[in-house]
């Protein structure tokens, strides 16, 4: 295979900017009719490209739970990238095939043609296609720390509509997930609170249990204090989107 | 990383405590009052509240007796000390008819009736004050007043408020967000449960619900902290989980805790604060190493009295 010439770190950071950028204005309403293709080559199409590879399964919240239409161009972006990137050579029980193989589901559940979500699967991480990249999978050994840890980089996996193991773990691992979340907080570590946020909301909703965190002023908090960091925005923004009726309970 | 660890914790609370009660008797004379200030011209912070935390803890390790003799020894002789630098009490009575309206005695005095010291005309004095109507509508913090009202159940006199008006109040009382966290609403939650429990003597001051909140945002109250290497707060934290009434004795803290603090047994206050130069290093990591005292101290008497209500 010949060598591909990579384009610049800066290219790279700024085509990662640029694509989150769009998702956001998605899914937070001024832009409806979001096209995943669009803009991704303007500059450098390996480094759009590239861009599409790191935010995973991100790239389809404005098709999951935003208002926008997926179409057969936007998921041969996805092809597209996963050729130009496969993460073929990742573990198969690691965070990168996990986001791989959440991808490849989305594909399925958006109805795309099956040629198509199974040339990504095809390209993902640790893949024969229908390995099952949960097998053996266990988070009994993990304290809080590690879990809310891991929960964190799996947050593009919490979005309404996405199962998972972890899901049915994160069920039994509320308080953990919370702990995880204020940890973050405190540490001035905003993207990770809002990904644990976010992940509060697609196992909870907005109304707490006992000893639970309300997530409702904890949204608000990052919004006002996180600063401008896009890749917090669109955690939050996909937790707002997820949440089922009508503005924010702030009142508990 | 699940698994408690039954051990680890307690071999690390016993040192932790030892260590501390053999630097607190090498230094609590550095606390002397000076001979050549007046009463009236003691300050609070610099001369008072050294010897009434030294008489704190004195007095918590009287009452439960949980760190052998040599702990045992040193806190009779914190007593003797404190109690000798306010003349038997006397001193506090000046500072009464000097400030009538403080409480600081009162809040230093219960550490000497704790520990069986008592003052006829000091209380007589306490017992008038108490009765007016300006000492019902304190300007406290709120767990300022809770640590009042618990000086008064021990000392005996008529509680002027209701404890759980007083609890609604506080920080801990409301619940709050536990990332709304910072070092200021830490402390006032330890004082809170401090003086609600009497320093884990009675876990019962704490309501259920408190317990049951304090169980889940601790141990994230602690990482943080530990990360930070800020001890003193670390050690108020730890002894917040030995008064409730199921403590968890975090297996993870107390070996960092022991770690952390020097072969002399001082813990510093935090990581990053001098502790070489002579001329400060006392007065600076006291607090600290008190509380490393009053931790193993209560953390032992916990573990052989676990079911304690």
């Amino acid at each position: 295979m010949d060598q591909v010439s990579l384009p610049p770190r800066a290219l790279y950071a700024a085509a990662i900017e640029a694509l989150t950028g769009r998702i956001v204005r998605a899914l937070t309403g001024s832009d409806d009719a979001f096209r995943l293709g669009e803009g991704l080559v303007d500059d450098d199409e390996l480094a759009g490209l590239a861009a599409v590879r790191v935010l995973g399964p991100d790239v389809l919240t404005p098709y999951t739970v935003g208002a926008s239409r997926l179409n057969t161009q936007d998921a041969e972006v996805l092809v597209a990238a996963f050729t130009a990137f496969p993460g073929t050579d990742h573990p198969v029980a690691s965070v990168p095939a996990w986001r791989d193989w959440a991808t490849a589901q989305w594909l399925n559940n958006l109805g795309v043609d099956r040629a198509i979500s199974d040339s990504v699967a095809t390209y993902s991480a640790g893949s024969t296609t229908y390995e099952d990249p949960w097998a053996g999978w266990s988070d009994t050994q993990m304290s809080w720390q590690d879990w809310s840890s891991l929960l964190a980089q799996l947050a593009p996996l919490a979005t309404p509509g996405m199962g998972s193991p972890v899901h049915q773990r994160a069920l039994n691992r509320m308080l953990d997930t919370a702990r995880g979340a204020t940890r973050a907080v405190l540490r001035g570590d905003h993207l990770t609170a809002a990904q644990l946020a976010r992940w509060l909301v697609a196992i909870l909703g907005l109304t707490p249990g006992p000893g639970v965190l309300t997530v409702a002023p904890l949204l608000r908090h990052l919004e006002l204090i996180g600063g401008g960091d896009l890749k917090m925005q669109l955690h939050i923004a996909v937790a707002r989107a997820a949440i089922p009726t009508g503005p924010l309970d702030e009142s508990r | 990383m699940n698994s408690i660890d039954t051990t680890g914790w307690s071999t690390s609370a016993h040192q932790i405590g030892e260590r501390a009660w053999r630097w607190l008797e090498v230094h609590y004379r550095q606390f002397e009052l000076p001979s050549d200030v007046p009463v009236g011209e003691l300050d609070a912070v610099r001369h008072l509240k050294p010897i009434a935390e030294l008489a704190l803890v004195g007095s918590i390790a009287t009452r439960e007796g949980s760190l052998g003799r040599h702990a045992a020894g040193v806190a009779e002789t914190l007593m003797e000390f404190g109690w000798a630098q306010l003349r038997g009490g006397d001193l506090l009575v000046d500072l009464l008819r000097e400030r009538p309206f403080d409480t600081f005695a009162l809040e230093s005095y219960v550490s000497f009736v704790r520990a069986g010291r008592r003052h006829g005309e000091l209380e007589a004095l306490l017992a008038h004050l108490t009765t007016l109507r300006s000492a019902r509508v304190p300007e406290h913090p709120p767990n300022r007043t809770l640590a009042v009202l618990n000086a008064q159940r021990l000392v005996g006199l008529d509680a002027a408020w209701d404890p759980s008006v007083v609890l609604a109040r506080t920080w801990l009382g409301a619940t709050p967000e536990p990332w709304a966290a910072d070092l200021a609403t830490l402390y006032a939650m330890t004082h809170t449960v401090f003086h609600l429990t009497d320093f884990g003597a009675r876990p019962r001051g704490l309501p259920s619900e408190l317990q049951d909140y304090l169980g889940a945002w601790l141990p994230v109250w602690l990482d943080v902290y530990l990360e930070a290497g800020h001890w003193d707060i670390v050690a108020e934290l730890l002894v917040v989980d030995l008064c409730l009434s199921e403590p968890t004795y975090p297996p993870g803290a107390w070996p960092r805790v022991a770690a952390a603090q020097l072969p002399d047994g001082m813990l510093p206050a935090e990581a990053w604060r001098d502790t070489r130069n002579p001329a400060t290093r006392a007065r600076n990591h006291y607090h600290s190493t008190v509380l490393a005292a009053l931790a193993g101290t209560v953390a032992v008497a916990r573990q052989l009295d676990s079911r304690r209500s």
